[in-house]
């Protein structure tokens, strides 16, 4: 064959998907009002059914709100749980298969920021709770310093490395991948590893494991500000900027729901929604958040200082530990005004407890 | 009477008595029937604290107050002792069935085991139609004789796999695994009806790296056995599952890279780059080393020496978000050195050939675009015999084939992310691959040979619709220069042009 047919053929085959790209892409422009609106958990349910497992957010799904509110219009709302957390959002948000997240935990959002995934966080999904680190069952370790030099296992890239990095820090270890061996495993790999007594440690909910025979408590911490940080629902900034009164219509009803889930009598309730994904048991839902004397101050919505404060020390300690070479800021990224308005409409401005930077409450 | 009532009744009696007494007696009298009746409130008192009140919700559940919901209603309900036996019964019968289908109805392993295949059923179109005797029909004889096939249903193909760990290592991850594959074709021929089942993958491999999930180590692995030759894209990809093309590029199975070998193979990987977003990991440099028998797969062998390849790749450190997303260059270089014949053309004893390959490929998959480019050079020894040194006068052919490969994808399937997304049974998400694959291959470049060069362009479509089966479709078009000067006319197995469409499902399980 001549050599310029080749090219010419060539070409052509370089020209024929991008006008299809192109085609699909206009015709997506086109579209004013979305048919559906995709929204994504990071988790789902054991055996990865597509349920969420904790917290308002997930209040929102078992209680059919949104449905509710988009049903006159037509519009149907997607649900998507990804197994492989919080990267694997990122994953689907990448390839534009995503409009809102609603609960990011901090080292995914974040890093996902630095590498120029657009969105705007609309509200804080929770805040507070506990962090059991267990050892096996047989470990002689009595405290963390007893597993110096030892393997412990996270699974990295999600929340979870961050706050095994900040837990130890709490410990001493301001460089937790010298002073131990850390490992990546996904939880059934780290469960089966506590077994074998391969691991010495990791952070784990430990109810289930204990009563196998397989691990126990060896640090528990309750609300520790330290070592927790709040989670985050953002929005889509393109989605965002299109279509403004649908956003304020979400978080109106999350709003509602927090304000719902806050609520005593609703304890049940939510215990036995969030017993369905199958991730804890009602026994150890009820163990965990019957010790939540106030359910307002872990079902929190707000973006205050203490929110702000946290996103930003995070950033601080990825940068840190090097797992992101790229500058985020807070400005411009957290967008608070459909926060404000769903309080104010709500007359719910003053509901929530804030907390200063350090995690003081400056109001309760 | 109650026990409560008996004590009321006594205490009134006793303050009765003391009334009445009273007047009558010493005031020391009245003081110490006081200290009676105290000492005898008293003990009601004590016993009052002995006699719990029943409890509410104890019989039944209390009344729900105004907008109380069921679940709390049900968290302060007690259960009784014959519904705990129900729910132990229940387990009981759970327990006793799940021990019974173990050991009568489910199938076990020794070891951890996973079981895969393929089917492969087709039908296809090509003008001008294939020959009595082409590798495309069946072999045909004076007994078994055959037609010319233009169209028509491919037998089918199907492949069986089990793979499995046979170590593992919990804490790092350097586990001792196993494949075994079986591969079953049609015979070709016209006379029998039967299926040739084939070793394909049979080997161990063991991880040498840790393989613990930690996206920041290094990979490596080393495997022992019958395998894929790791040469460029296309080569390696010789099970129809994994192949975007129904057919192989021209240039795999003209220069003899299609066939697997039996050997020892060690590839892994240097200095990944992480991209925490999404756990995307690059490594800046693969590689894979290896060295073979050399007479293919299911034989013992038969030369004294032992081919061996190289085979390096470069990948792009960007971030999942950059265009330059999974940009990967390659090189690789076989040394094969086959037996070949002497001058003799009635010797048995042949001696070994030289035969190099040499190959470089750059992918690029950016989805939904994709680009796959890939050139191969191949020289080879000849037997020194006198009709092959007219056409290759110094002793060697050379061959040089390339193809380029234009992908659009559209739907999730390819996301790992959708992949493992939470779902219900077994819904999966549509996707769609759409190509143009242009291939060119010259098997020898001596100027005695001019005008033998291939050409295929092959346009196609993938569609997965669920999550190992897709429908192949691909629309052929070959121009094939066959003799010196000018393009011949059709022969049999290599017409001057042809064009013809394949379609096939993948059922892969």
């Amino acid at each position: 064959m001549k050599r310029r047919s080749f090219n010419t053929i060539l070409t052509s085959g370089l020209a024929a998907p991008a006008l299809i790209g192109l085609s699909s892409g206009t015709a997506r422009a086109q579209s004013a009002k979305p048919t559906t609106i995709r929204i994504g958990f990071p988790g789902a349910g054991t055996g990865g059914r597509p349920l969420p497992s904790t917290g308002f957010t997930s209040n929102v799904v078992f209680g059919g709100d949104l449905e509710q509110e988009f049903a006159a219009d037509g519009i149907k709302i997607e649900w998507k749980y990804y197994v492989g957390a919080g990267p694997a959002l990122n994953e689907a948000y990448a390839n534009g298969l995503l409009d809102f997240c609603f609960g990011h935990g901090d080292l995914p959002l974040i890093v996902g920021r630095s590498t120029g995934l657009k969105h705007k966080i609309l509200l804080s999904s929770s805040r507070g709770g506990d962090v059991f680190f267990v050892t096996p069952a047989s470990s002689n370790a009595k405290t963390v310093d007893d597993l110096r030099g030892k393997t412990l296992s996270v699974q990295k890239g999600t929340a979870g490395q961050l706050s095994m990095y900040r837990f130890l820090a709490k410990y001493g270890y301001k460089d937790p991948e010298k002073d131990f061996r850390i490992i990546s495993q996904i939880r059934d790999d780290r469960v089966a590893s506590l077994a074998t007594g391969d691991i010495a440690g990791a952070i784990e909910t430990p109810f289930g494991l204990e009563a196998r025979g397989v691990a126990r408590q060896l640090v528990s911490l309750y609300d520790e500000k330290e070592v927790n940080r709040p989670g985050s629902v953002w929005v889509a900034e393109a989605f965002e900027q299109k279509h403004p009164d649908l956003v304020q219509r979400i978080v109106n009803r999350l709003v509602k729901r927090a304000h719902w889930s806050t609520q005593d009598a609703n304890r049940e309730t939510q215990y036995q929604w969030w017993t369905r994904s199958g991730v804890n048991a009602y026994i150890d839902n009820k163990q965990v958040w019957d010790r939540v004397k106030d359910l307002r101050t872990r079902q929190n919505p707000l973006l205050d200082e203490y929110y702000l404060a946290s996103i930003q020390r995070s950033i601080d300690e990825i940068k840190s530990f090097r797992l992101s070479r790229r500058e985020v800021s807070l400005e411009g990224w957290v967008e608070p005004k459909y926060l404000n308005h769903a309080l104010r409409e709500q007359k719910l401005e003053t509901y929530w407890p804030t907390q200063d930077a350090s995690g003081k409450y400056t109001r309760t | 009477m109650p026990f409560q009532k008996k004590t009321q009744v006594a205490i009134a009696a006793l303050i009765a008595l003391s009334s009445v007494t009273a007047q009558a007696q010493s005031n020391s009298e009245v003081q110490a029937l006081k200290n009676t009746v105290e000492e005898l409130r008293r003990q009601i008192d004590e016993l009052r604290g002995l006699v719990k009140p029943p409890l509410a919700g104890q019989d039944a559940p209390a009344a729900p107050a105004d907008g109380e919901s069921q679940e709390s209603i049900d968290a302060r309900t007690s259960a009784t002792k014959a519904d705990i036996q129900g729910l132990r019964s229940d387990l009981e019968n759970y327990k006793y069935d799940q021990s019974r289908l173990q050991e009568r109805n489910i199938p076990s392993v020794t070891r951890n085991t996973k079981i895969t295949g393929n089917i492969v059923l087709g039908y296809d179109k090509r003008t001008p139609g294939f020959q009595p005797g082409d590798s495309q029909t069946t072999a045909a004889s004076a007994t078994a004789p055959g037609e010319v096939r233009k169209n028509g249903f491919r037998a089918p193909t199907a492949t069986l796999n089990f793979t499995g760990t046979l170590y593992r290592d919990y804490a790092e991850g350097k586990n001792l695994t196993y494949k075994f594959g079986l591969g079953a074709n049609p015979t070709g021929t016209n006379a029998t009806s039967n299926s040739q089942i084939n070793l394909t993958d049979v080997f161990i491999a063991y991880s040498y790296e840790p393989n613990s999930g930690n996206l920041e180590d290094r990979k490596g692995v080393v495997q022992l056995g019958q395998q894929a030759v790791p040469f460029g894209l296309d080569a390696p990809a010789i099970d129809p599952e994994v192949r975007a093309v129904i057919n192989s590029a021209l240039f795999v199975n003209g220069l003899d890279l299609g066939t697997r070998q039996i050997g020892l193979v060690a590839q892994g990987d240097y200095d990944p780059y992480v991209d925490y977003t999404n756990n995307y990991r690059a490594p800046l440099f693969g590689y894979a080393v290896g060295f073979f028998n050399g007479n293919g797969p299911n034989k013992n062998d038969n030369n004294s020496r032992r081919d061996w390849i190289a085979r390096a790749t470069f990948t792009l450190p960007v971030d999942y978000t950059s265009w330059l997303r999974q940009l990967q260059l390659g090189a690789s270089y076989y040394k094969r050195l086959p037996t070949i014949a002497t001058a003799s053309t009635t010797a048995v004893t042949g001696v070994y050939g030289q035969q190099q390959v040499l190959g470089f490929d750059v992918n690029w998959t950016h989805l939904p675009f994709s680009i796959a480019y890939e050139w191969a050079y191949g020289k080879s020894e000849i037997a020194p015999q006198t009709a092959n040194l007219r056409v290759n006068p110094d002793g060697y052919k050379r061959g040089v084939g390339q193809y380029i490969n234009f992908g659009y994808t559209w739907g999730e399937q390819f996301l790992n992310s959708s992949k493992q997304q939470g779902k219900y049974d077994d819904f999966w998400p549509k996707s769609y691959q759409a190509f143009l694959r242009l291939d060119t291959f010259d098997p020898n470049r001596a100027s005695t040979s001019t005008q033998d060069r291939q050409f295929r362009t092959t346009l196609g479509l993938n569609i997965f619709f669920a999550e190992t089966t897709r429908f192949q479709i691909n629309y052929f078009k070959d121009r094939n220069q066959v003799a010196t000067g000018v393009l011949a006319a059709n022969t049999t197995t290599l017409p001057k042009r042809a064009n013809g469409v394949q379609a096939q499902f993948q059922a892969g399980f």
